[in-house]
This record gives structure tokens, sequence and C-alpha cells, in this order.
């Protein structure tokens, strides 16, 4: 989903199932830990998360324990939308 | 050493910046996270930065923790959380893990999992979640097919055999190690349960008095149980 555009594009996200959307909001307002079963997308959705803090502009994020294979996801995934 | 993931459609995104090796010093680390932007750097790394003062943790907007089942009280993840909350109460911080199994080990594991993440609020979104089901499921029922392949006789002769060395070994540690309490452990629980992980468990308060042997033994069962699965 490729987006020329400039500050005023609003931010797409690549969220295509209800819970993934339903976890992406929740974590909008709360701070907590989210335990997801394997292979449901958690990748997906830290990058999505991360993709929003990006956008913005002023933020100042840290992912820890990321490993190599997958900053370079989540990293790609920033880049793909 | 650095990696940038270019700009996205969004101008004002930068990506993700990759911290990986120590060969960059602190104050040229510093610099960037003036900037700001999105880091993940190693927790040895954020460790030093945290600790020499090269981020300004009020700066932080958050923190989000991959693989929040690796995180146990003495790790250097949870060292850098602590680092990080203790100084800047309002940011984000957001721990994500898709290994629930981890979960389930040990003394209260998720209580003490939430306590080493400075977190009060855990969200479990398993595969039978009414949601998650609606979403995976398309108009048609998935069919599942379950096959079986029975053992071979000499798989069945295999397995006893090694059944019976279990028994035998645990029967061993028993007599030798008097407060091992390990009545439950018969040779059927040890099919489906890590038992080799339970008796050393219950091995480790007096572990220093465990007489060589019954180490050797303890060993053994690890051995025999990667044998019978």
């Amino acid at each position: 989903m490729p987006t020329e555009g400039d500050e005023n594009t609003p931010i797409k996200l690549a969220l295509p199932l209800s819970y993934q959307q339903a976890i992406f909001k929740e974590l909008q307002t709360e701070n907590e830990l989210v335990v997801l079963g394997p292979g449901l997308g958690l990748l997906q959705i830290v990058s999505n998360l991360l993709h929003v803090y990006d956008a913005t502009g002023d933020s100042f994020v840290i992912v820890l324990g990321a490993s190599e294979r997958e900053s370079r996801w989540i990293s790609d995934g920033t880049l793909v939308f | 050493m650095y990696e940038h993931a270019g700009a996205s459609g969004v101008t004002t995104a930068r990506g993700l910046t990759k911290i990986n090796t120590e060969l960059s010093n602190v104050a040229s680390r510093a610099e960037m996270y003036e900037h700001g932007g999105i880091f993940s750097p190693t927790n040895q790394i954020l460790n030093l930065d945290l600790l020499s003062g090269a981020i300004d943790t009020s700066k932080i907007s958050g923190l989000i923790v991959l693989h929040a089942e690796e995180v146990t009280a003495t790790s250097p993840a949870a060292f850098n959380i602590r680092l990080y909350r203790e100084t800047n109460k309002t940011g984000f911080l957001k721990a994500f893990s898709d290994t629930p199994e981890a979960f389930t080990m040990g003394f209260a594991p998720l209580s003490r999992m939430m306590k080493n993440l400075f977190l009060q609020k855990a969200s479990f979104w398993p595969r039978f979640q009414v949601d998650v089901v609606k979403s995976l499921e398309g108009k048609k029922q998935v069919e599942v097919i379950e096959l079986a392949v029975p053992m071979s006789d000499s798989m069945i002769a295999i397995q006893q055999a090694i059944w019976g060395c279990v028994e035998i070994c645990v029967r061993e540690l028993k007599s030798a190690n008097k407060e091992l309490d390990i009545e439950d452990l018969v040779a059927e629980t040890a099919l489906h349960k890590e038992f080799d992980r339970i008796i050393q468990r219950k091995l480790s308060p007096f572990w220093h008095r465990v007489s060589p042997r019954s180490k050797q033994i303890a060993g053994d069962l690890t051995t025999l149980r990667e044998l019978l699965l």
C-alpha cells in the first residue's frame, strides 16, 4: 500500500484482521503486556504501531529485544506503507 | 554500523535505526538519540547509554519490549526497563510476546513477569479467542484431518526400554536424596511432563549437597527425555 504524500497524509495501517485492529486500538491507550498466540501476526502489529510513532515525527521510541531478523522485518514493515 | 531504513510515504517518518555494535561511541549515539526516532539497540548498549546519561530518559516517548517472555528478574532487559521507569513515569511501555507457553513455567509466572515489566495489565489473544477465530475463519469451515501412525513393535520395545531406564533413574535419585518429593513422577507422566526440569528444580535448593552421582543421573534424565520425544 504505497502512499505518496506530505505530512497531511493520513497514516495508513496494514492490519487486515479485525483482532489485530482491536489489539492495535487497545495499545493506543493502554500500557500493557500483549500475549498473542504464535503465528497471529505479532510483528505486524508492532511494526504498525511503530509506524504511527514514526510518522508523528517527534517521538523517541526504543525497541528492546528485537532479533536481527525481527528488526529487519520491522524496518521493512515501516517502509512498506 | 547503523542501518537506516529510509523514510516511508509520510515524510516525517524516519524508519528504524538499528544499533547493534559497540563500535560507535557514546557521544555519537547521544547525538543520534538527541534527534529522536525509533531505535533498536541491544540490551548491553542501551544499558551503557542509560547509565552513562547518553540518553535523556525524560525525552523517551516510549519503550517497546519484544520477546517479553525472556525478561527475567536478573536480565539486562529488566534492568533497562527499571532504569527507564524509575526516571520516566509518563512515557509508554508496551510488551509483546508470542510464546504463551513461557508463561506457564515456575511459580506465579505471569505476576512475576508483570513485576519485571513494570506493567499492570495483560491482554491475551489466543487462537481460540472469538475475534481471532472469526478473523481467521473463512466462509468455509476448515477441515482438519488428523493422522496417527501406530508405532512399530521395535519402536514400542525401544520406548519401554527407555521408560525402564527413567524409572530406575528416578528410583535411585529418590533413595539417594531424601528431600526429593516426587511421588507423582511415574513413567506415564514422563511422557507429557518436563520431568527432568521438574526434578532439577526440586533439587536446586540443595544442589550443593547433591552427590556427583545424583547430578549425573539428573543429567541423564534429560538425555533420556530427549530420546523419548
